[in-house]
């Protein structure tokens, strides 16, 4: 299928940075995940994705402001490239397609 | 936000260091924002604690900045730099040329001085045993003064060897200018006679021959040089040579040449000690004598010994061995180590006070000095550039070299130079060395196999290029661009300040080194201009080193020479003219204090002496034929008379060991006999015929020419004493030998001081030069409003007339100074 495949934690990067729509940039998607998923992600662990992500071609960024509390650094916006978008659906479609083909007996088996 | 909440600052900085620059500003902007956010929830502490958790945990490869990203490919920019550098040197072709010839010159001299120093330092270090061999010394005070004498007695040896265990190995060694003949063939060649244990001592490589050395008494073994020169290609074991015309010797051994650098330089033959005894009658009457002092005495100790404990243990050895009365003298044995003996060759007052380790410091900073003064020259001549080169920085700088870059650039440039120098220099040395061996009497080659020398000359290389190039590289990188982009460069006085002081700095030292040399070539001036007490020209002496010779009646040889017209006086002595007679103590007279032992220098002559050699008489007589108890007469010097203070010396009596007195006829002229420096010992003149005399001493007539009367001379001793070569010395050459040290000293440090001072003007002329070229508007504008030459010229020059003025001033209390101390 596809030779982009996507790990959990792009993937979970990726759908953060879309729930965020203009909103995403590091420490707000951190935020988000955490909020989201109670799990602790460290910057490092987060921006490396991020770069990966962004040189695949899955996100696209750009400068924003800078804040007082950012010690005067402009923040990094991520948007999720078309690309990226499509990529996210056939992810998605692949996993569907898992759930679609597990037989009902699967899960209705009773001890 | 107060600087109290502010992320620490060490781990920032680390990250900004190692964060790949691209990304570095919002992952740090990230890092600040979080750190702030955990401030207000967990407390400044936590927060910290975080944030250098979070900065170590961005160490990943993703963004951490690759290793490539520090230089832009550095090796493409080196060959930027040297294409650059070598325009800069074909543009200013004068200053380049200034630059590389002092550099040169510099070089040279660095150079010669280092091979000079480790051929020094590496004198007898070809023998293996180099750390535990030494030499026997001893001190003896007399008259209050304490001297040292590098001989012992002959059971010494023995003694030290059988009883103190500490001695692994001893050798008694005397060494001698003997005749080696071969039938038609004969040679004088400096040997030595030496106990068996010598070769294996001084790890000597036999070439051919017996292993087990020495053993027999006509036994002798020969250098390779030597035995190649008397023999040709044949083998020479096993064949007989004749020593001093007497002996015939079998050949045991050949062995490799001692090298140049070693005390035994030149020894072309040993030969046993046993045969020496054999020969010689003083030697065997005196085998057993702790009281005769005559030979030199060497010792090999277990490896890696205890210099002066073991020192101490033999320290007074002499104590129970000689009488009361010769302890007077307070004899002292000194162990003496193989490091030592070249470099720490001198005593005074029985102390080991230095010696050739004092020129080896002298010239070694001779050499960093004039290395310098060339250092600084770059150094000038760089800055006083920078205004020409002011425009190029600055459009680096704007196009955007970064400081770093630039600093490079520099260094590079220098570097270049620099190696140009030291190629020319290098080829400077090679052509330099055979004169600066002839100079130096010292056999140094340029060590090219040697890993160690290239490792040296690269690390000569770049430390050089490193002192030149430092402070214009990191002066002028420093330099504003916005200041060397403007149309009139802005006069840096920051500049002109340290470059006078160089100038000052470098004219003080060399100044300093002229005046030294100066002085070195007064002193020697001074003491040979002292009276030498006689007339030394036209006067040889040769030494009967043959039985013919030996067995010479004096009269008939006498006759026979004053026969041939040429010869105006001929006479023998004890001991060569040019050197002091025997040093001996047992005399006595009126008045005398009796608890002081003093050391007369003891020469017994025939009677003819002193009208040969044409000492001056103060009052009394000569010796002379008329009167037949001159036997029982002496003649002594000034300084001898002023010893025994007799209110008249003639007719006075002095009393010797033997019991027998002499009545003192005459009052002489000191004469210098051994070391000019010194003041003149007390000496006495006998007629001693018992007493071997192993000289000739001939004066030939003044009127006559020399070369001539010398060819004439020659064939009657070929006549007296055949198949020997006419081995024969000028009076005047050997007296002269005894300054060749000093002279030396001079001539070195002459050539030293001519390079620091080409070197110091060759900066100076480059700097004037440039900052005439720069003034050339401001000089047309004065000579056209009548400015004379002389007043350009005092315009140009003034400055540095002022420069080298105030280096004078300050060069000559340096140098009265340190000449002060070398001559104390």
């Amino acid at each position: 299928m596809s030779k982009h495949h996507l790990g959990e934690f792009e993937e979970v990067v990726m759908l953060t940075v879309a729930i965020l729509y203009g909103e995403a940039y590091g420490i707000a998607i951190l935020d988000e995940i955490e909020r989201r998923l109670e799990r602790n992600v460290s910057i490092g662990a987060l921006q490396t994705v991020l770069r990966r992500l962004e040189k695949k071609g899955f996100l696209i960024s750009e400068f924003g402001e800078a804040t007082p509390e950012r010690g005067g650094k402009r923040k990094r916006y991520f948007t999720v490239t078309k690309y990226g978008q499509k990529i996210l659906q056939d992810t998605k479609d692949l996993r569907q397609d898992l759930w679609n083909t597990i037989p009902r007996i699967a899960f209705d088996f009773k001890y | 936000m107060s600087s109290k909440t502010r992320p620490p600052k060490l781990p920032l900085h680390f990250f900004q260091w190692f964060c790949r620059p691209e990304i570095a500003e919002d992952i740090e902007g990230d890092l600040v924002e979080r750190f702030n956010q955990n401030n207000e929830k967990f407390g400044l502490r936590k927060a910290r604690r975080i944030f250098i958790w979070q900065v170590l945990l961005l160490l990943r490869p993703g963004i951490i900045r690759s290793l490539k990203i520090f230089d832009l490919n550095p090796n493409y920019m080196i060959v930027q730099y040297l294409k650059i550098s070598w325009r800069g040197i074909k543009k200013n072709t004068v200053f380049s040329l200034i630059n590389i010839g002092g550099l040169m010159a510099g070089m040279t001299v660095s150079i010669l001085i280092a091979l000079w120093v480790w051929d020094e330092l590496s004198f007898n270090k070809t023998f293996k045993n180099y750390e535990n061999i030494g030499q026997l010394f001893q001190n003896r005070t007399f008259d209050g003064s304490t001297g040292t004498y590098a001989i012992v007695p002959q059971p010494m040896s023995q003694e030290l060897r059988e009883n103190y265990p500490d001695f692994q190995a001893t050798c008694l060694a005397v060494t001698q200018n003997q005749i080696l003949s071969r039938d038609d063939l004969a040679i004088s060649a400096k040997g030595m006679y030496v106990e068996p244990s010598f070769p294996e001592m001084f790890s000597m490589e036999i070439i051919k021959g017996k292993p087990e050395l020495l053993q027999g008494v006509h036994e002798i073994m020969l250098s390779e040089s030597e035995a190649k020169a008397l023999f040709g290609g044949d083998s020479p074991i096993g064949k007989t040579i004749k020593l001093a015309n007497r002996s015939e010797m079998e050949i045991s051994a050949v062995y490799r040449d001692f090298a140049a650098n070693t005390t035994f330089n030149k020894v072309a033959y040993l030969a046993p000690w046993s045969y020496y005894r054999s020969i010689n009658e003083f030697v065997r009457n005196t085998q057993d004598s702790w009281g005769s002092n005559d030979y030199q005495c060497y010792v090999q100790l277990s490896p890696d010994p205890d210099w002066s404990g073991i020192n101490h243990k033999v320290k007074d050895i002499f104590y129970a061995k000689i009488s009361e009365d010769e302890t007077i003298s307070k004899p002292e044995l000194i162990l003496h180590p193989m490091s030592k003996w070249h470099l720490y060759n001198t005593f005074k007052d029985g102390v080991n006070t230095g010696g050739t380790i004092d020129l080896v410091w002298l010239f070694g900073i001779i050499g960093v000095f004039v290395m310098v003064l060339a250092c600084i020259n770059f150094m000038n001549l760089s800055t006083v550039q920078s205004e020409k080169r002011s425009k190029e920085i600055g459009v680096r700088k704007a196009i955007g070299s970064p400081k770093r870059q630039l600093v490079y650039q520099f260094l590079c440039e220098s570097f270049l130079i620099t190696f140009l120098a030291f190629i020319l220099a290098s080829l400077l040395v090679t052509i330099m060395l055979s004169p600066f061996n002839d100079l130096t009497g010292k056999e140094i080659t340029l060590p090219l196999q040697n890993g160690l020398f290239w490792f040296a000359s690269a690390v000569f290389i770049l430390l050089t290029s490193l002192l030149a190039g430092s402070y214009p590289a990191f002066y002028l990188s420093e330099i504003k661009a916005i200041n060397n982009l403007k149309k009139a460069p802005k006069r840096r006085h920051s500049s002109i300040l340290p470059r006078k002081v160089l100038v000052v700095l470098q004219f003080t030292i060399s100044i300093t080194l002229i005046i030294g040399t100066l002085i070195i070539y007064q002193q020697i001036q001074f003491i040979k201009n002292r009276p030498v007490g006689y007339d030394n020209t036209g006067l040889i002496y040769l030494e009967k080193n043959t039985p013919a010779l030996q067995n010479l009646d004096h009269d008939i040889l006498r006759n026979q020479l004053l026969a041939t017209g040429v010869v105006q006086n001929v006479s023998e002595s004890a001991n060569p003219i040019t050197s002091a007679g025997f040093l001996q103590t047992d005399f006595d007279w009126e008045g005398k204090n009796p608890s002081n032992i003093v050391l007369i220098n003891t020469r017994y002559v025939t009677s003819e002496f002193g009208r040969t050699i044409g000492f001056q008489l103060l009052s009394g007589r000569d010796f002379s034929e008329e009167f037949g108890t001159d036997q029982e007469a002496v003649v002594i010097n000034e300084t001898a008379a002023r010893l025994l203070s007799f209110d008249h010396p003639v007719g006075s009596i002095i009393k010797r060991s033997n019991n027998k007195s002499y009545q003192i006829i005459g009052v002489v002229k000191d004469v210098i006999d051994a070391s000019p420096y010194q003041t003149t010992l007390p000496s006495m003149y006998f007629i001693d015929y018992t007493m071997n005399r192993n000289f000739i001493n001939i004066k030939i007539k003044p009127e006559a020419s020399t070369g001539q009367s010398i060819n004439q001379v020659k064939e009657l001793f070929s006549i007296l004493n055949p198949s020997s070569p006419f081995d024969f010395t000028f009076v005047d050459e050997a007296f002269a030998e005894k300054f060749a040290d000093e002279e030396r000293i001079g001539k070195l440090s002459l050539l030293f001081s001519v390079f620091a001072i080409f070197i110091s003007l060759l900066g100076l002329f480059g700097l004037a030069s440039f900052i005439a070229e720069r003034r050339t508007k401001e000089i047309s504008v004065r000579k056209v409003l009548g400015a004379t030459v002389l007043d350009i010229w005092s315009l140009l020059s003034g400055e540095f007339i002022l420069l080298v003025l105030i280096s004078i001033i300050i060069a000559f209390p340096i140098a009265w100074f340190y000449m002060r101390s070398w001559f104390a």
